[in-house]
């Protein structure tokens, strides 16, 4: 089975496992307690969401239009099951994004199944291409910081350039990479590059995989994303379109 | 190594009386990008939106780098399935100032570049637009329609893993088309207005 096909097959899958988890749900077979919706979006901030027992499905699977919808709690997650799920859920999403060749609005609706509370910001500057980044209202379980970028055609055609997140320090590299491989389709190249804090996996089709354990330089004054000094040791997952031309190198 | 080659190594340029026909730009058909182009320009347009002109223009890394002429970092350097680089590297040390080469809007705030680093598009007075590659994450406070001074402080240098060092990956383009700057399908992946950084980099170091 080719890799594209095995990756559909694992998001066909996953996205299977939370429709049927919403079906028990709805039809009050749950074998989860299902809680009061969480807080609306705009009143959610990413660090409210930090650390706490919930797992979030959207109402509507099959929509592909760019619905925000309030999630809901499942209580009967311990907090380790709730990060566990929440580390499957996004490196699936990260294998999606760019091996599907996602567009926004997909990956959108993607976020939404898994409980994020997405915004698309696009900016159309002059003499120049559109991007369109998504990030997230809310975090799930011990996660923050998710990132996608898309570059921009005139007729509208967008490309994934980076999709990244992060999770919070404490979390097992060693469990990032067995839920990298499950995403990947069971499989992963060998490392093109690691040390003590990066790992990069480098596939044919021009983009790479990496993980970086961030240390104290990494947290000082983020232009893209903030961070304090007990932030040191948080590991950031991103896949990545090379664009720099230096594809020859191992990250 | 040709004549106009062991001009530019031996940093010496003389940009009047030139023809401005023979500037090299990314959609040249030139069969060896490895010789070192020869810098055009007349005394009415200075090179391409201005470049060329007096007090256009400094240099935009503070100490000077290791040869961006040559090697893997050098503009239209060979890449696999005949890809060329579509910068110019300018090689540093970790955490070396990174300067605005002239006054310009930022017209594309920081953005996730490559493994951590950032890239920063600015568009220059002279309508050129340089796209300023592999810079750190710190933060300077830039946002989009920020003005931005000749020499002002834009980023630092950050080290890659696996690079051959931390470098400043430049990309100058014309500035007077729209559409994505990188571009798939073409040789260089950069959108059609890309030119050749190096004459003016010789030309700024030289003045700087």
């Amino acid at each position: 089975m080719s890799r594209r096909k095995t990756i559909f097959f694992v998001v066909a899958t996953t996205l299977v496992i939370f429709a049927v988890l919403r079906l028990h749900i709805s039809s009050g077979m749950a074998v989860v307690k299902v809680e009061k919706p969480l807080t609306p979006i705009a009143e959610a901030k990413d660090e409210n969401l930090k650390g706490k027992r919930q797992i979030a499905l959207s109402s509507t699977l099959a929509s592909s239009q760019l619905k925000q919808k309030s999630p809901i709690q499942i209580s009967s997650l311990t907090e380790a099951e709730s990060k566990h799920q929440t580390l499957l859920s996004l490196t699936t999403v990260l294998a999606e994004a760019m091996s599907l060749n996602l567009s926004p609005a997909t990956l959108v609706r993607d976020l939404n199944l898994i409980g994020y509370q997405p915004t698309a910001s696009k900016d159309d500057v002059a003499y120049m291409d559109s991007m369109i980044v998504i990030q997230t209202k809310n975090a799930l379980p011990g996660s923050r910081y998710f990132r996608a970028q898309f570059f921009g055609d005139d007729e509208g055609h967008y490309q994934p350039q980076h999709v990244s997140f992060e999770l919070q320090p404490g979390t097992s590299l060693k469990d990032v990479t067995s839920a990298l491989t499950s995403a990947f389709g069971g499989s992963l190249p060998a490392p093109a590059y690691r040390d003590r804090e990066w790992t990069s996996y480098k596939f044919p089709d021009g983009y790479t995989v990496w993980t970086k354990i961030l240390n104290s330089e990494d947290i000082k004054e983020n232009a893209i994303s903030a961070h304090s000094p007990e932030d040191v040791g948080t590991i950031q997952v991103a896949i990545e379109k090379e664009i720099a031309g230096h594809e020859d190198e191992p990250l | 190594m040709t004549e106009s080659q062991d001009k530019f190594e031996n940093g010496g340029i003389n940009i009047d009386g030139f023809n401005s026909d023979r500037i090299l730009e990314a959609d040249d058909d030139e069969s060896d990008l490895g010789s070192a182009p020869v810098i055009q320009a007349t005394a009415s347009n200075h090179g391409a939106n201005g470049l060329l002109a007096q007090n256009c223009c400094g240099f935009p890394v503070t100490n000077r780098p290791t040869s961006f002429l040559s090697g893997i970092g050098k503009f239209g350097a060979r890449r696999k399935g005949g890809r060329r680089h579509g910068g110019a590297d300018l090689y540093g040390k970790d955490g070396q100032a990174v300067l605005a080469v002239a006054t310009g809007v930022v017209v594309r705030p920081p953005y996730y570049f490559k493994a951590r680093t950032l890239g920063l598009d600015i568009r220059h007075t002279g309508g050129f637009i340089i796209r300023y590659g592999e810079i750190s994450g710190r933060s300077f406070g830039l946002a989009t329609d920020s003005k931005i001074l000749k020499g002002q402080k834009i980023g630092e240098m950050k080290y890659v893993p696996g690079a051959p060092q931390a470098m400043l990956h430049f990309e100058l383009y014309k500035g007077n088309v729209s559409g994505k700057l990188t571009e798939p399908g073409t040789p260089y992946r950069r959108r059609s207005d890309l030119i050749n950084p190096e004459p003016y980099l010789i030309h700024w170091e030289k003045n700087k």
